[in-house]
C-alpha cells in the first residue's frame, strides 16, 4: 500500500495488527461501558437521564483543570460524557451521531463539538482551520430529523434533545 | 494546488470513493444518509475508514480504497481554502483520533504535508 507521496506504507497484514495493544484499547472502549462511568464516579460526575429534562451532568471543577476560567459555559464534564450516552443508545444512527459529535481524545471541555464551539467563541481562537460552527449546524439538522422520524425510543430521544439544545445553546 | 471546492467535498468524495457512496447510500444508520452536508457526509466516511482500517477481512480492493481515501484527505487537508481543510480535520481527522490504529495508520498513509496538519489537530490545533 502507498500513501499519498507514493510511498510504500504497509501490507494487509501490517494494517490488521500493526498494533495488537491499541487495538485491544479500542475494542475494549467500544465493548465495555462500565469503564466509563467508573471513571465518571471518579471525578464526582453525575448524568441523569431525565423523561423530559435531557440529560444534565455535573463536575467537580477540578476535574479538567486546563480550562480556562473565563470559559463558563463550557460543560466540564470529561470525556466520558460522551461514552455514557453511547451506553443509553440502541440506535444506530443516534450512536453515530454522538459518536461524531464527542471526541475521546479532544481536548475542551466534555470533548464534544459544542464544547468546541463555546470554546472558539469565548476566545477567539479556532480548534480547527475554519471551527466547529458549521458541523454544530449540520448535527442539529439531523438530530431533529432524526426526533422527527419517530424510531428513536423516549430515552433516545432525550438524549438527541439534550444533544440538540446544547449545540443551539453553544451556538446562540 | 488544490482544486477542490468546499461545496464539491461531498461531490468529490462520492466520486472517487464509490465503496462508501454504496455503502452510504445502502446503509440507513449513515447520518448523511439523506443529507448531503459535508460534515454529516465527511463524518460517516471517518466512520467507514474506522471499519476499513480495524476490520481483519481482506477484501480484495481494501488497500486501493484507503490509498484513493488518503489521498482525497491530503489534497483537503492542505487546501489553501480554509473550509476546505476544515472538512478534513473536524469531519475526518478528528474522529480518527478516537481510534489509535487509524491514527497510526493515517499518518502513514497522508502526504507529509498533510500529516503536519494532522499532527498540529492531535496537538490541539491552537
Amino acid at each position: 500500500m502507498q500513501n499519498a507521496d507514493g510511498g510504500v506504507v504497509a501490507t494487509y497484514v501490517q494494517i490488521s495488527i500493526d498494533d495488537p495493544v491499541g487495538q485491544f484499547v479500542y475494542e475494549m472502549r467500544k465493548a465495555v461501558d462500565p469503564i466509563p462511568m467508573a471513571t465518571l464516579q471518579f471525578f464526582g460526575l453525575s448524568a441523569i437521564i431525565g423523561t423530559g429534562g435531557g440529560v444534565i451532568a455535573y463536575a467537580a471543577p477540578a476535574a479538567l483543570p486546563f480550562i480556562p476560567p473565563a470559559l463558563e459555559k463550557l460543560s466540564v464534564t470529561g470525556p466520558s460524557v460522551g461514552i455514557t450516552l453511547l451506553s443509553k443508545s440502541q440506535n444506530p444512527t443516534l450512536r453515530n451521531v454522538i459518536n461524531n459529535l464527542y471526541g475521546v481524545a479532544a481536548k475542551i471541555g466534555s470533548g464534544s463539538t459544542a464544547d468546541a464551539i463555546r470554546f472558539e467563541r469565548a476566545t477567539g481562537k479556532l480548534l480547527s482551520p475554519s471551527g466547529h460552527s458549521i458541523k454544530g449546524r449540520e448535527s442539529i439538522r439531523a438530530l431533529e430529523s432524526l426526533i422527527r422520524s419517530g424510531k428513536l425510543n423516549p430515552a433516545e430521544t432525550n438524549i438527541a434533545k439534550f444533544l440538540v439544545n446544547d449545540l443551539k445553546d453553544a451556538l446562540k | 494546488m488544490n482544486l477542490i471546492s468546499p461545496d464539491k467535498a461531498v461531490e468529490e468524495l462520492l466520486k472517487r470513493v464509490p465503496s462508501f457512496a454504496a455503502a452510504r447510500a445502502q446503509d440507513e444508520s449513515y447520518i448523511s444518509h439523506k443529507d448531503n452536508g459535508p460534515y454529516l457526509v465527511y463524518g460517516d466516511f471517518a466512520r467507514f475508514l474506522t471499519e476499513l482500517i480495524v476490520d481483519k477481512s481482506q477484501a480484495a480492493d481494501k488497500a486501493e480504497v484507503l490509498a484513493e481515501s488518503f489521498r482525497l484527505l491530503s489534497e483537503l487537508a492542505t487546501s489553501s481554502n480554509d473550509e476546505v481543510a476544515n472538512i478534513a480535520v473536524v469531519g475526518v481527522f478528528e474522529v480518527l483520533a478516537d481510534c489509535p490504529d487509524c491514527i497510526v495508520l493515517t499518518k502513514k498513509m497522508l502526504s507529509k504535508d498533510a500529516a503536519k496538519v494532522l499532527k498540529r489537530m492531535l496537538r490541539g490545533w491552537i
